[in-house]
């Protein structure tokens, strides 16, 4: 894409709005193979969807209408209906209508990228696990719309009480067939299993409604919207924003005390340099969205592990002692004090929803950092063998997670060698997901908006379950239920249940909540970072500038 | 020999030299794991992923393999970058480039006068103050590290409230070198902070281009001087001056040129370090993020552009040597 | 007062010195005669001391199963050189001790830099002999690979042959003698070539002498005095790319003591003024690589009879 012509004048205009990012993932635009951050970033500004996650102040209630005005849910669960509202139109000037939002959902479903986030509705909606191939017959029937009325009806085969959350996060956002199929991409009807559509991907032939329009993007530099003035809620205050890659911190920090960014993302252990400068301020996320474990693997691919392994067998974490060992020998504080020096809450003992949000139990994860009881536990973990012949075992992370990852191994690997000299811990860094492989591997994973979020580390069809092979059925009955219960205070029961499950039988050693930590220019006023949203430059409406340049 | 066969030969030999360089690079992919791997993503359905093996013939003997895998190569198929949201590693690399190039221009073009006034000098003075100042010069900028001196020129700046931005989106894209497109596009101000962006770099650069230049200058320049017809001219009485300008030092030259060959070399290692140090994003940084991300498919794209370009460097130093030297056709 | 018959005894000692004494003592006190070659030799023998003297200067916590783990500090950030820490402290994420990084990483640079150039020389002289005696298709084909070789920078092949093998001190020892050899089998070939046809090598075939023993015997170690050379300048240079790889974050594992490794982990804070953290490792490099380039430089002018050649 050729770029306009914009001086890189010192200091941040008042109606722009830069931001300086360390992800590096900017690449497509397509909402259907979309995971990352700042595609999702990209649509939540740039297109409207059906119903959404406000968060004015953060916080987090029930989803609210964005393009659906009014909607009802049917007694047993099993249909949406939502009313389009009147006088929203596309930037090239159509109105949106229900058939837009109609083919909308039909990519997702047609295209049913694996890894994607089609999986939030695909198993309610037709019955069919995320990268199957689902029949047009199936995908026909499961959307119906009213285009008198301008309703659109979702048909769920499987009913559930999850499916307005799952629709309100911010990945279905909405844009306009007509212009879309004029320029080349999916037709109703055609198989596209496996296939990519890459003028979507780069947003050419992205028709929206939202209140910014991508106007530039560059892979691996960064991306530019611009206002839609013509925004049927209003235009926004902001007339430009830009989002800049920028992967070194001592760099971002420079482009901030210079003014020529807004907002910067920060890792905690240079969160003191931002507090000490006067003329910068410190944003710390409540809630990021995002809980920080130590996976098990229960079908350990021996084979796979490196040189000098030992003392493993494929089945080796049934053993609950053995579980139990790993989860008290784990220095919890000291890790939360080096890692992320006190900027991210232990997940201990609330477990892996944050507490305040549906489905929190005072006690889901009761275990702390005990050498005494981690002993203990290993002496009786496989009859006292493991205690005899100890074990060198891999401990896996990713990239992303480097700092805190390898300094979590590098406590864990000491703690153990002070239990047993024996025990011998190495961490190592891996792709994923092939680092699920060793025997133990650290990940995030989302924990919110709904409490469903829980079944794609404990259930079943979730990525957790699938690369650590953890299979629970009392667990996973429990998750089902869960997420087809209407009812709040039933299931509220339902997965206090889930909880008491999940702290007895130790899936996975949970550490902490993953913190979000951003430094901003005094000047940015309402900033806000969303647990429903999970992305970095927020949502750019909410965003204007005090004072001025 | 003539010149054109001397070329002919010339290119057979760089070409010769780029198929060995694929071939390592091959053996290196097949020992990574799943050679379909830099194809896919992490979205991509096992359908698709078989089509993908097929297309590259990933099940049939690993000479068949070879010739698939280069054959995709030179239609411009390097995989996709995991790092960079699966973006196509030769579309990234050619956006990163103009940036290492930039450094590499303005590089080239103050080292070299530099080095050749610092090695006429030093050989000149050979063992006087001149000359030993320069050598402390040199083997000082060869024994830092580059990383080194470029932390503590960012803190001398920083401290010294020179170093203020380091702009990394170029809105006047036209080239891809901030400098230069600033220039196309009359912005003074993004001039300005185009060169502030560049100068740290530069002066690392330069500084360890000059300390290796200048030293083999002086020496070729020596060996020069010591040679019998240099010292038979002067016998003759020709004057100093002449005898350095035209015979010693056309012949340093050819030196120099090989030199400027192999410094295209330190110029792409170079460049991996300082736009880690400096956060300009070239294609050195590229790689360096790569290699920490565990991006093979990226480091080895890097790995074969940095072979395609220091072959043709030593290509064009070899034909302009022989241009300059007759006596090198010969000897072929 | 020395004893009369002691320096009769002495007199008629150095009267029979055999001529290679003679040469060998006039050699050592050239370099003595120069003075950055003495420098290179000071600083060369302090880095052997320090890396020796390791436990006793920066001695590893008593629970340590690894010395080369540098002991973390923890503090909130980074702190200035004290009595406890005469380098500083590096602050997060890895709170490393300076000063047992520098100590032990001088440790860490030689073993990497003596293995590197201990492998590559062996594979580097065995494959110049081979070419430069056998000549003729096996000649060319070992210089083609080295032209391979020598088509791609150090470091960025090192870079690749890391990721392939996987990351720790071991592999970046193996990469970068992969990447390393090629100069030296260059470089002895071209002295092969040079002695090959020398009197003396004609006379032992005259003999009679086997080939075998012919370029063992004879050739290798008149072949040797360049690249021995150059492998004593290039123990500084190969530190030089570990450092860089440790730096990038390719080879050993941040708050591992190598002095690229420390570099890099102090990176955050040097503009806040932590200078410690970088000066003091980055020192320690260039102290420790220009020892052993001025040593070579003086072994160069000494060891080479063409003693007229600059540089």
């Amino acid at each position: 894409m050729t770029s306009p012509i914009v001086t890189t004048t010192p200091g941040v205009s008042s109606d722009e709005y830069v931001y300086a990012t360390d992800l590096a993932e900017l690449g497509e635009v397509d909402p259907v193979p979309c995971s990352g951050d700042h595609c999702r970033a990209i649509i939540l500004n740039t297109m409207d969807a059906l119903v959404w996650y406000p968060s004015k102040t953060g916080e987090l209630k029930e989803p609210e209408g964005q393009l659906a005005d009014t909607w009802t849910i049917a007694p047993d669960g099993s249909t949406y209906t939502f009313h389009i509202r009147d006088g929203v139109k596309f930037w090239g000037g159509n109105p949106v209508t229900a058939a837009d939002v109609r083919y909308t959902f039909q990519r997702f479903l047609a295209y049913n990228n694996p890894t994607g986030f089609g999986w939030l509705l695909l198993p309610w909606l037709t019955g069919h696990q995320a990268g199957e191939y689902i029949p047009w017959d199936d995908i026909s029937k499961a959307i119906t719309v009213d285009n008198a009325t301008n309703r659109i009806t979702f048909h769920l085969t499987v009913p559930t009480g999850v499916f307005l959350s799952n629709l309100a996060f911010p990945i279905f956002g909405v844009y306009e067939a007509k212009y879309a199929m004029e320029h080349g991409s999916y037709i109703p009807g055609q198989n596209v299993t496996g296939l990519k559509d890459s003028k979507m991907s780069s947003g050419e032939n992205i028709m929206g409604s939202g209140p910014y329009r991508l106007t530039e993007l560059i892979a691996g530099e960064g991306y530019v919207l611009t206002r839609n003035d013509n925004y049927w809620g209003g235009p926004p205050k902001i007339k430009t924003v830009k989002v800049l890659y920028v992967p070194e911190w001592s760099t971002r920090l420079l482009m901030l005390k210079r003014g020529q960014v807004d907002a910067a993302a920060v890792s905690p252990d240079v969160a003191s340099q931002v507090k000490s400068d006067p003329s910068l301020k410190l944003f710390v996320a409540p809630n990021s969205g995002f809980t920080e474990a130590i996976f098990f693997n229960y079908n350990i691919p021996v084979q796979k592990q490196p040189a000098g392994t030992q003392g493993i067998a494929s089945d080796w974490f049934r053993d609950i002692h053995l579980r139990r060992a790993f989860a008290y020998a784990f220095p919890y504080e000291d890790y939360a004090k080096q890692a992320y020096l006190g900027y991210a809450p232990l997940a201990g003992p609330a477990g892996w929803l944050p507490p305040g949000q549906l489905g929190s139990a005072p006690n889901g994860y009761p275990y702390s950092y005990d050498p005494a009881k981690a002993t203990e536990e290993f002496k009786l973990a496989w009859g006292g063998k493991v205690w005899e012949n100890g074990f060198t075992i891999t401990y896996g992370y990713q990239d992303f997670m480097k700092g805190p990852a390898l300094i979590g191994g590098q406590l864990y690997a000491e703690s153990l060698q002070k239990i047993n000299p024996k025990f011998k811990l190495i961490p190592a860094l891996g792709n994923w997901p092939s680092f699920f492989d060793w025997p133990l591997a650290m990940a995030v994973g989302q924990n919110g908006p709904d409490a469903n979020w829980i079944s794609t580390v404990y259930g079943v069809g979730g990525w957790g379950t699938s690369y650590t092979s953890y299979d629970n059925d009392a667990l996973n009955k429990l998750l089902v239920q869960g997420a087809a219960e209407t009812d709040t205070a039933k299931r509220e029961q339902i997965y206090t249940d889930v909880n008491a499950l999940i702290a007895t039988d130790l899936p996975y050693i949970l550490t902490v909540y993953w913190p979000y930590l951003m430094a901003e220019l005094p000047s940015l006023q309402g900033y806000v970072y969303s647990a429903a949203w999970q992305i970095q430059v927020g949502y750019a409406p909410y965003i204007s500038k005090s004072g001025g340049t | 020999m003539k010149f054109s066969s001397f070329v002919i030969r010339r290119s057979a030999f760089a070409i010769g030299v780029l198929i060995g360089v694929s071939l390592l690079v091959f053996v290196i992919t097949r020992s990574l794991g799943d050679p379909v791997t830099p194809y896919i993503t992490h979205t991509t359905p096992k359908s698709a992923v078989e089509l993908i093996r097929a297309k590259y013939h990933l099940d049939e003997p690993i000479y068949v393999q070879y010739a698939y895998w280069l054959w995709g190569l030179l239609q411009g198929d390097l995989g996709l970058s995991p790092t960079y949201g699966y973006a196509p590693i030769a579309e990234l690399l050619l956006t990163y480039l103009p940036v290492t190039a930039e450094l590499g221009i303005y590089t080239i073009v103050i080292s070299v006068p530099v080095a050749l006034w610092l090695g006429t000098v030093s050989a000149r003075n050979k063992d006087k103050t001149p000359d030993h100042l320069s050598r402390v010069f040199s083997i000082a900028g060869w024994s830092m590290p580059q990383f080194v001196m470029g932390l503590l020129l960012m803190y001398v700046m920083y401290s010294a409230h020179l170093l203020e931005v380091s702009p990394t989106f170029n809105f006047n894209r036209v080239t891809g070198m901030p400098t230069f497109d600033a220039i196309l596009a009359g912005d003074l101000s993004g001039f300005v902070d185009a060169w502030r962006y560049l100068i740290g770099a530069l002066i690392v650069m330069v500084w360890t281009n000059v300390a290796i230049m200048a030293r083999v200058l002086r020496s070729s320049l020596i060996e020069e001087m010591g040679k019998d017809y240099v010292t038979t001219a002067r016998a003759k009485g020709v004057n100093e001056s002449a005898v350095m300008i035209r015979h010693a030092r056309k012949n340093a030259l050819i030196s120099f040129i090989t030199i400027a060959g192999v410094s295209a070399g330190f110029w792409l290692s170079g460049s991996v370090i300082i736009e880690t140090v400096f956060n300009r994003l070239g294609i050195g940084l590229l790689a360096a993020s790569a290699a920490t991300h565990y991006d093979s498919a990226l480091v080895l794209g890097f790995v074969l552009l940095t072979g395609v370009i220091m072959v043709t460097a030593n290509f064009i130093a070899d034909i302009l040597y022989a241009h300059f030297d007759p006596r090198i056709r010969l000897g072929e | 007062m020395p004893d009369s018959r002691t320096a009769t005894q002495f007199s008629e000692l150095r009267r029979t010195l055999s001529p290679q004494l003679r040469e060998a003592r006039r050699r050592f006190e050239a370099i003595l005669e120069r003075p950055l070659s003495v420098l290179g030799l000071a600083l060369v023998i302090l880095y052997l001391v320090l890396a020796l003297a390791a436990p006793l200067l920066a001695p590893p916590p008593p629970d340590s199963y690894d010395p080369y783990l540098i002991p973390k500090v923890v503090t909130v950030g980074p702190q200035p050189p004290s009595y406890e820490h005469p380098f500083g402290t590096s602050g997060p994420q890895f709170y490393c001790d300076v000063f047992y990084g520098v100590v032990w990483g001088s440790r860490m640079s030689q073993l990497i830099a003596l293995s590197v150039v201990g492998i590559s020389l062996i594979i580097g002289i065995l494959v110049g002999a081979i070419a430069g005696y056998s000549g003729g298709l096996i000649d060319e084909a070992l210089m083609r690979t080295t032209d391979v070789f020598f088509s791609l920078p150090g470091l960025v092949l090192a870079m690749a042959l890391i990721l392939a093998l996987g990351r720790s001190v071991s592999t970046v020892i193996v990469a970068i003698a992969i990447v390393w050899w090629p100069g030296y089998a260059r470089l002895l070939r071209g002295e092969f070539l040079r002695l090959k046809n020398e009197l003396f090598v004609e006379a032992a075939r005259a003999i009679g002498v086997s080939d075998l023993k012919i370029v063992f015997k004879h050739i290798v170690p008149n072949a040797i005095f360049p690249v021995l050379v150059v492998g004593a300048m290039d123990v500084g240079t190969v530190v030089l790319v570990a450092s860089g790889l440790g730096f990038l974050g390719i080879g050993a594992v941040p708050g591992t003591a190598e002095w690229g490794v420390l570099i890099s982990v102090s990176r955050n804070w040097l503009l806040q003024g932590a200078w410690w953290s970088t000066v003091f490792p980055g020192m320690a490099i260039f102290t420790f690589v220009l020892g052993w380039t001025l040593l070579g430089d003086g072994l160069r002018d000494i060891l080479d009879p063409r003693t007229l050649r600059a540089v």
